[in-house]
Order: structure tokens, then sequence, then C-alpha cells
């Protein structure tokens, strides 16, 4: 099995940059996500994570978008939903969210509402905004 | 008449930050979006808000617009619209038009009216409860564009339909975003 891994595009910012990797355990989801087909991409990381929990029994997941637009904020739901299943069955997933200091676009409140929306916790970590 | 009275024949150009026609791909918005993320005065939280506005109002017309520009596969067809940003001396003001079905147009308007009369907690609550939902297959986006939109700008959002044929409307959405915030 491999890494899933996108990596950015010089100036263009509507996919973010990712990196999931078999071998830590551990994955990243970080910069800003506005596509059109956000739910293929989210889909197509969800079923990465279906396919490494076949053989793997904890990940742990960061989450550091400076922004995203609504679709892809209703395709990070239905990823959050699948990775809850997955920790219901028995496995170990860590997500933690990100959010920038100061916070203007409310960040972590959309965490928030994400919790509530994807009946998954979250653990939330504060970061100095670059901006 | 129009309530803010920006036809482009009555406003001065230099008000004008953006005019832009064509199809809503990611290079446009990303182009767009990013003057207005660095060369556009304000701070960066109008600067935040004016961006979230503008690029759900452009995925709008994406996903919803009459009119495509198909050029190569199926799959490179965006929706066609017109979004025109004006700097005002209190607000930025942004407009979306494009061509949409009287019936979807209708739907729109009516959204728009129920969203005007919400608080922003109403607001949140709504946009939590729909995005909630299943998915279903259609479904292009959240479907939760334009309570975001008026959460964001925290203004109303003001509806324009003028009749094109018998099928098609041309409509608008036109909020704002404060200077004083």
């Amino acid at each position: 099995m491999q890494d899933f891994k996108i990596e950015p595009k010089q100036g263009q910012f509507f996919t973010p940059e990712i990196h999931l990797e078999v071998e830590k355990g551990e994955g990243m989801i970080q910069g800003e996500s506005y596509l059109e087909e956000s739910f293929e991409l989210y889909d197509s990381i969800c079923q990465w994570f279906k396919e490494y929990f076949e053989t793997h029994s904890s990940f742990s997941l960061s989450i550091k978008l400076t922004y995203f637009n609504t679709s892809s904020s209703r395709a990070i739901i239905d990823m959050l939903r699948t990775l809850q299943g997955i920790k219901e069955s028995g496995k170990e997933v860590v997500v933690k969210w990100m959010y920038p200091d100061p916070d203007d676009d409310e960040i972590y409140e959309e965490g928030q509402d994400f919790v509530d929306e994807a009946g998954m916790q979250l653990e939330f970590v504060e970061y100095e905004a670059e901006d | 008449m129009s309530f803010y009275n920006l036809s482009p024949l009555n406003i001065n150009p230099d008000e004008i930050l953006v005019y832009y026609k064509g199809p809503f791909d990611e290079i446009i918005l990303t182009r767009i979006g990013n003057f207005l993320r660095n060369q556009f005065p304000g701070t960066p939280k109008i600067r935040k808000k004016v961006f979230s506005v503008f690029i759900e109002l452009a995925q709008n017309i994406s996903y919803y617009s009459a009119e495509n520009n198909i050029f190569g596969t199926e799959s490179d067809e965006y929706g066609v619209g017109t979004v025109i940003i004006y700097d005002r001396p209190d607000q930025y003001v942004l407009t979306a038009g494009n061509l949409a079905k009287k019936q979807l147009a209708q739907q729109m308007a009516d959204t728009c009216e129920q969203l005007n009369q919400m608080t922003p907690e109403e607001l949140r609550a709504l946009k939590k409860e729909i995005r909630r939902k299943p998915r279903s297959e259609k479904q292009k986006g959240g479907n939760i564009g334009l309570i975001h939109i008026a959460l964001k700008a925290q203004s109303p959002l003001r509806i324009e339909t003028r009749p094109s044929d018998e099928q098609y409307v041309f409509f608008s959405i036109t909020t704002q975003v404060s200077k004083s915030i």
C-alpha cells in the first residue's frame, strides 16, 4: 500500500496539500480547499483510509485548512463520518483540528459544527497565524 | 428600480474592482481570489470575508448557471456568469448574475427571502441541519452556499430577475461587506 500524496501546485490554492503516510500512521491535510469537485477528492481519501485500516490499527490525522468552501466542508463531514465509523469498529483514530490565532475565517467554529454534524470528537489545536 | 442602483452605466468606473464574465473554473477563482486577498485594501478579516463571499457566489454560478462553455471533455464544463465587485465608500458590494431556468431562479429567490429574515444563530443552525443530511447522487456542492454568504456578509441578499425568454431569466444576487467590521 502506498502513501496518499497530493503536492501543492504553484499559484493554485484550490486543492489542499495532502500527505497520508502508511509507515508512520500519520497524515496531514493542509492549505486551502475550494475545488469544484470536492466530493471526488475527499471520497478518494476515504477509500484510502478504508484500505489502510484493513491492515493497520491506528492513524493520527491533522487537518490544518486555512480556507475551505462550503462544498469542501460537506465533503469533509463525510470523511469524518467515515473515520468515525472506522473508530467505532475498534480502531484507534485521532483527528486534530488546527485553527489559527487570529481566527478571521472562524475555522474553530466550523470545527465545532463538524463535531456535531459528523458525530466525531476532534482534538482542537491552536496555532499562530502567519498572515 | 434596482435597490443598489448599480448599473455599470451609472457607476463610477473607479469603484469597480472586479468585473468578470465567463466560465467560473478553479483557475479563474484562484486568480480573482488572489487579487482579492493580496491586492485588496482593508483588514485581513474584511479581505477574507470578501474572498469567501466571492467564492460562494462564483461557485453558485458554476453549479447552477443555465449557460455553459464546454471546451474539451464534458468534465471541463463550468457555468458561465458575471461577477462584479464594487468598492463603495462604506462597503464592498458583490454582485453575481447568470442565466437560470425560471423555476430554479424562483427557488433561489424564495430561499434568499427566508434567509434574510433569519438571525445569525438561526442561519448557523440551518447550515448545520442541511449539511448534516445525507448526500444525494446529483448533489454538486454543499447546498449551503447562500446561507454561508448571508453569514459572512452579515447583510441581506438582494435578488433581481429579468425575463430572458419563455424558459429562462437573468438572475442576480447582490450583497455587501461593510468596511467597518
